[in-house]
C-alpha cells in the first residue's frame, strides 16, 4: 500500500470537502463509542469504590442496570452512527470511483494490475479512516469528561466521587480505533473492488459512465429480497424484528435506481408544469446517470430514514414516559431502590433489587401511612417459554382499574378476590394471543420446587404488554410467595396520611431506597423525556450531516462530468441562471423521492428500534414501549427535508453556473 | 519478431472492426498506421498493446503470446514493455509532472525516491527540468504530451504505442514531438508504432500500414533510416 500513500494523499488534498465529509462520518461514531467505553467503566469502578466505603449498600456486586442501560443505549446510537457513517462512505466512494474512473483506466493502462487499483482505493480509505479515527478518540475523550459531568449531575449515583480523566483506557482505545478504521476499510472494499474492472480502455473513451443495467437488475432483485425479508421479520419474527430495519434499508438501496426509473417518469408532468423550462433536462440528466442519481438520492434517504426513526422512536418513548408517568399517579408516593431509580423506568427486571423485608415491615407499622401496596416479581416457565410474574395484592389494588381489563370473567371487584382467593391469574393479551389462552383456561405452571400447579385464566389485561422473552402472569402475593418463594417487594405504592411528617419514613429509608414524590417524580421525569427528545434531534441532525455532504458531493461530480456540456449551453446562449435552475431542479426531483422513500424506511427503522428497545422498558405495570406514528416529524421531513436539499444543492448549482465557457468547452 | 499479429479480429457487438490482420513487425522498426476515421487502426494498436483482447486470432509481442496471459500478467506487459502516447495526453491531474513520470515506476514498486530520481532524468532528456514540478493544468498541450512521452520512456520499453501524438497540437509543436520521438528511436532502438492521419509523419517512418474498413489494404516499406536524421522535420 505504501507506493500509493502519495498518490491517495495527493486525491484527499484535490477533495477536500469530500474528504472532509468521509471523515465526518466515521468520526461521530467513534466519538460516541469511544466515549461510552470510557466514561462508563469510570463510573462503575468510582460507584463500586463508594459502595466499598458506604455500610448501607446491601449488594455491592450486584449488576448495575442503570450503567449497563445507558452502555446499550450509547452503543446502539455509535453503532447507528458508525453504519450510516459506512453507508455514507461506501456511496461516497462509489461515486469517487466513478468521477476517477479515468484516471483508474489510465493508471491499468500504464502498467497497474488489478490489485494495484485496489490498494491506491484502500490506502486512500485508510488514511481517511485514520484521521477520522483520530479526531473521533480526540472528541471521544472530550464526550466522555461531558458524560461523565452529565450523569454525575443527574444525581444517580449521589455517592460517588465525579471520576478524573486520566490516562485512557485500552478497552475503549483498541476497539474503537479497530470499528473507526474497520469501517472506513470494510465501506471502500466493494467500491474498490468494482474499480478493479475498470478497463485500461475507458482512458481513450472521455464519456460519462452509463449505469450498468445488469447491475441495476441485480440490485432490484436482491432489495426486494432484502424488503420481502425486513417485512417478514417486522411481522412473524419476534427475534428478528430488530433486523428488519437493517433489511428495509438495503434493500431501499439497492432499489434506488430501479426506483427512479419507476418514479421520475410519473413525477415529470408535475415538475413539468411548475418547471416548464428546466424539468425535461434535468429529468434527462438524472436519467442518463442514473448510478450516480441513485447515490445522491440515497444519501437524502439515509437523512430522511435516520430523522424519522429518531423522532419515530423519540415519539414512542415520550408515549411510554407519560404512561408510566400517569401509571404511578396511583399513589402519592413511591418507594423504591436507589440503584432501580432509572431501570425502573427504561430497563428489564434482570437484577433488579428488592426492597428489605425489615425496613418494609417497619414503613407499614408507621402511623403516617395510610395506604400501602407492594409490587413483586417473579418467573416461571409455561411451555417451556419463560413467563414474567407479578404480584400484586388484590385487597388493596388501585393499581388494576376497571378499563384495564379487556376481558373477565365477573365484575373488576369479584375478579380481584378470586385473584387473591384462588390459584387464578390475569394474563396479558400478548400472552393470550402468544399462547391461545381464554378466560377459565387452566394452566399448568412450574412452581420453586419444580413440582406443577394450576392456575385459572379470570381476567385479560390490555394495560399490560410484555417483550421478548418476557411473558407476563399476574396473581396475588399469597401465591408468588407459596409456590414460587417470592416475598419481597420491588417497590412499594404508598398514601400518607394528611399533613405527615416525611422525618420518620427518610430515617427508615437510611438511603437504601429513595421516597419518590410521584406528582414531582412526573413532572421531572416529563423535563427529562423533553431534554432526552432535544438529544435525540440534535444526534439525528448530527447524523444528517454527512448525508447532505453525501448530496454536495454527488452533485458537484455530477456537475463536473457535464462540464463540456454545461460550456455547450452557455455557448448558445444559457444564462448563469438557467443552468443554477437545472442542477436544483434534479435536487427536487431526487429530493422528493429520497423523502419519500427514506420516511416509509424511516418508519420500519423505527419500528425496528422500538423493538430493539421494548424489552428492556418492560415494568410490571406499565407494559412496552410501543410504536407511535410520527405524524409531526413526517410534516417535518417533507416541508423542511427538500428545503434543505435544495439549499445544499446552491453550491454544486453555483459552481456549474460559473463555469468558464471557453475552458469548459476545453474539457474532455 | 518484436510484434506478430495471428489473423486477428475485433467485433463490437457483433460489428466488425477488424478482419483477420497480419502482421509482423521487427525489432527496431518505425511503423505508421494509416486509414480513414473508424477504419480499426486505433483498435488495433489497443489489441498490440494488451489493453483490449481480439475476437479472434492471436498477437505475439517479444515471444510473448498476450491472449495467453492473465489480466494481470498484461498489466506487467504493459508497465514493463510498453510505453504508451496519446492524442489527449492522459495525464493524471492531481500529481505533477514527475510524479506523473514516475508513476509506472511506482506502480512496479521501484522506491519513491528513486523512481522521481529516474523521472527527473527522463524530464531532462525531453526538455522539461524547468517544469518537473508543475501539474498538468499548468503545462501546455506540447508540454503535457513530452511529459506523456516521458512517461512512456522512464520504463525504457521495448515498444512505443503512439495513437495521434500530434493530433492535439499546433503543427510546429508536433514536430517537435515528432523529433523527440525520432531521436528516442536513435538512442533506444525501441520500435514505434504510431497511428496517423498526417502523411508528412508518416512519410518519415519506416513502413506505412494503411488500414481501410478493419482490413490491411496497404503494408509499404520506406526508405530505411530516414528518421535517424534529425533534420528532416525541420524543412
Amino acid at each position: 500500500m505504501r507506493r500509493f500513500f502519495n498518490l491517495a494523499l495527493k486525491y484527499m488534498a484535490r477533495r477536500k470537502l469530500r474528504t472532509t465529509f468521509t471523515v465526518l462520518a466515521i468520526l461521530f461514531g467513534v466519538m460516541v463509542m469511544f466515549g461510552t467505553w470510557t466514561a462508563m467503566p469510570a463510573l462503575r469502578d468510582a460507584k463500586l469504590l463508594s459502595a466499598a466505603q458506604t455500610t448501607y449498600s446491601a449488594d455491592n456486586t450486584s449488576s448495575d442496570n442503570s450503567l449497563d442501560l445507558a452502555v446499550a443505549l450509547m452503543n446502539s446510537f455509535g453503532m447507528i452512527s458508525l453504519f450510516v457513517g459506512g453507508f455514507l462512505i461506501f456511496n461516497t466512494y462509489r461515486a469517487v470511483l466513478a468521477e476517477r474512473q479515468h484516471d483508474l483506466a489510465l493508471l491499468r493502462m500504464i502498467g497497474a494490475a488489478r490489485h494495484h487499483i485496489a490498494q491506491l482505493i484502500l490506502t486512500e480509505a485508510l488514511l481517511q479512516g485514520v484521521v477520522g479515527t483520530c479526531l473521533g478518540l480526540i472528541s471521544g475523550w472530550i464526550f466522555a469528561g461531558w458524560l461523565m459531568r452529565f450523569i454525575y449531575d443527574t444525581g444517580i449515583f449521589p455517592n460517588i466521587d465525579l471520576p478524573a480523566m486520566s490516562v485512557p483506557r485500552l478497552d475503549a482505545l483498541l476497539p474503537a480505533t479497530a470499528l473507526g478504521i474497520g469501517t472506513v476499510l470494510v465501506s471502500a472494499y466493494f467500491p474498490a473492488r468494482r474499480a478493479t474492472t475498470v478497463s485500461p480502455l475507458t482512458a481513450l473513451r472521455p464519456t460519462s459512465p452509463q449505469m450498468d443495467r445488469r447491475s441495476a437488475r441485480v440490485g432490484l432483485v436482491a432489495g426486494i429480497v432484502c424488503v420481502i425479508l425486513g417485512g417478514l421479520a417486522l411481522v412473524f419474527g419476534s427475534l428478528m424484528v430488530p433486523l428488519a430495519g437493517l433489511f428495509v434499508l438495503t434493500g431501499a438501496v439497492l432499489m434506488m435506481p430501479s426506483a427512479i426509473a419507476l418514479v421520475l417518469p410519473r413525477l415529470l408532468p408535475r415538475m413539468r408544469h411548475l418547471f416548464p423550462r428546466t424539468a425535461d433536462i434535468a429529468y434527462g440528466n438524472i436519467m442518463r446517470q442514473r448510478g450516480r442519481a441513485a447515490v445522491t438520492a440515497n444519501s437524502l434517504m439515509v437523512g430522511f430514514a435516520v430523522f424519522i426513526a429518531s423522532v419515530t422512536m423519540v415519539d414512542a418513548m415520550y408515549a411510554y414516559m407519560i404512561r408510566l408517568f400517569t401509571f404511578h399517579m396511583v399513589a402519592d408516593y413511591l418507594i423504591i431502590d436507589r440503584d432501580n431509580m432509572l431501570t425502573m423506568i427504561t430497563s428489564n427486571m434482570d437484577g433488579q433489587k428488592v426492597l428489605n423485608r425489615q425496613m418494609v415491615a417497619k414503613i407499614r407499622a408507621l402511623t403516617e401511612v395510610k395506604s400501602m401496596m407492594g409490587v413483586r416479581v417473579g418467573a416461571t416457565t409455561y411451555q417451556g417459554k419463560s413467563l414474567m410474574l407479578v404480584g400484586i395484592d388484590p385487597t388493596r389494588s388501585a393499581v388494576l382499574r376497571p378499563n384495564d381489563f379487556a376481558a373477565q370473567s365477573v365484575s373488576t371487584e369479584r375478579v380481584l378476590q378470586i385473584l387473591q382467593e384462588q390459584r387464578a391469574v390475569f394474563v396479558t393479551l400478548q400472552v393470550a394471543k402468544d399462547f391461545g389462552l381464554k378466560l377459565n383456561d387452566t394452566l399448568p405452571l412450574t412452581t420453586i420446587t419444580g413440582s406443577t400447579q394450576f392456575y385459572t385464566v379470570v381476567g385479560i389485561v390490555a394495560d399490560i404488554t410484555v417483550g421478548t422473552g418476557k411473558l407476563g402472569l399476574i396473581l396475588s402475593h399469597e401465591h408468588l410467595r407459596e409456590d414460587f418463594g417470592i416475598r419481597d417487594d420491588l417497590f412499594l405504592y404508598l398514601n400518607l396520611q394528611s399533613g405527615s411528617n416525611l422525618d420518620s419514613l427518610q430515617q427508615l429509608l437510611r438511603g437504601n431506597a429513595m421516597l419518590v414524590d410521584v406528582k414531582s417524580f412526573r413532572q421531572m421525569g416529563i423535563s427529562g423525556v423533553t431534554d432526552f427528545t432535544k438529544s435525540v434531534y440534535i444526534l439525528a441532525a448530527i447524523v444528517i450531516i454527512p448525508a447532505l455532504l453525501g448530496l454536495i458531493n454527488t452533485l458537484t461530480i455530477s456537475v463536473f462530468e457535464r462540464t463540456r456540456e454545461i460550456g455547450i449551453m452557455r455557448a448558445i446562449g444559457s444564462g448563469q441562471g438557467y443552468v443554477q435552475r437545472i442542477v436544483l431542479v434534479e435536487t427536487l426531483f431526487l429530493s422528493v423521492l429520497g423523502a419519500v422513500v427514506g420516511i416509509a424506511v424511516g418508519l420500519v427503522c423505527g419500528a425496528s428500534l422500538v423493538a430493539m428497545f421494548a424489552p428492556a422498558t418492560l415494568t410490571p405495570m406499565t407494559g412496552i414501549m410501543q410504536f407511535q406514528f410520527p405524524g409531526s416529524g413526517i410534516l417535518i421531513a417533507l416541508i423542511v427535508g427538500p428545503t434543505i436539499a435544495l439549499l445544499t444543492s446552491l453550491i454544486p448549482a453555483r459552481r456549474a453556473a460559473h463555469l468558464n465557457i471557453v475552458e469548459s468547452l476545453r474539457f474532455e | 519478431m518484436t510484434i506478430r499479429t495471428e489473423n486477428i479480429a475485433k467485433h463490437y457487438g457483433g460489428i466488425p472492426v477488424l478482419k483477420g490482420i497480419n502482421l509482423n513487425i521487427t525489432e527496431g522498426e518505425y511503423v505508421a498506421i494509416m486509414g480513414p476515421s473508424g477504419s480499426g487502426k486505433s483498435t488495433l494498436l489497443h489489441l498490440i498493446g494488451g489493453i483490449d483482447r481480439p475476437t479472434e486470432g492471436r498477437v505475439w509481442l517479444q515471444n510473448h503470446d498476450l491472449s495467453a496471459l492473465t489480466d494481470d500478467q498484461l498489466a506487467t506487459v504493459r508497465r514493463r514493455q510498453i510505453g504508451f502516447i496519446f492524442q489527449i495526453y492522459n495525464l493524471i491531474p492531481v500529481i505533477n509532472a514527475r510524479e506523473n513520470v514516475a508513476m509506472p515506476l511506482i506502480i512496479d514498486g521501484v522506491k519513491r525516491q528513486d523512481a522521481l530520481k529516474r523521472a527527473t532524468a527522463v524530464l531532462n532528456i525531453v526538455g522539461l527540468q524547468d517544469h518537473a514540478e508543475a501539474f498538468p493544468g499548468k503545462l501546455s498541450g506540447g508540454q503535457q504530451q513530452r511529459v506523456a512521452i516521458a512517461r512512456a520512456l522512464v520504463i525504457e520499453p521495448s515498444i512505443i504505442l503512439a495513437d495521434e501524438p500530434t493530433g492535439a497540437l499546433d503543427t510546429r509543436t508536433g514536430d517537435e514531438i515528432m523529433a523527440l520521438l525520432r531521436q528516442t528511436i536513435h538512442q533506444t532502438r525501441c520500435t514505434i508504432l504510431v497511428v496517423t492521419h498526417d502523411p508528412r509523419i508518416a512519410a518519415r517512418t519506416d513502413r506505412i500500414i494503411t488500414i481501410r474498413d478493419g482490413e490491411i489494404v496497404d503494408d509499404t516499406p520506406l526508405k530505411r533510416n530516414a528518421h535517424l536524421s534529425g533534420s528532416v522535420l525541420t524543412g
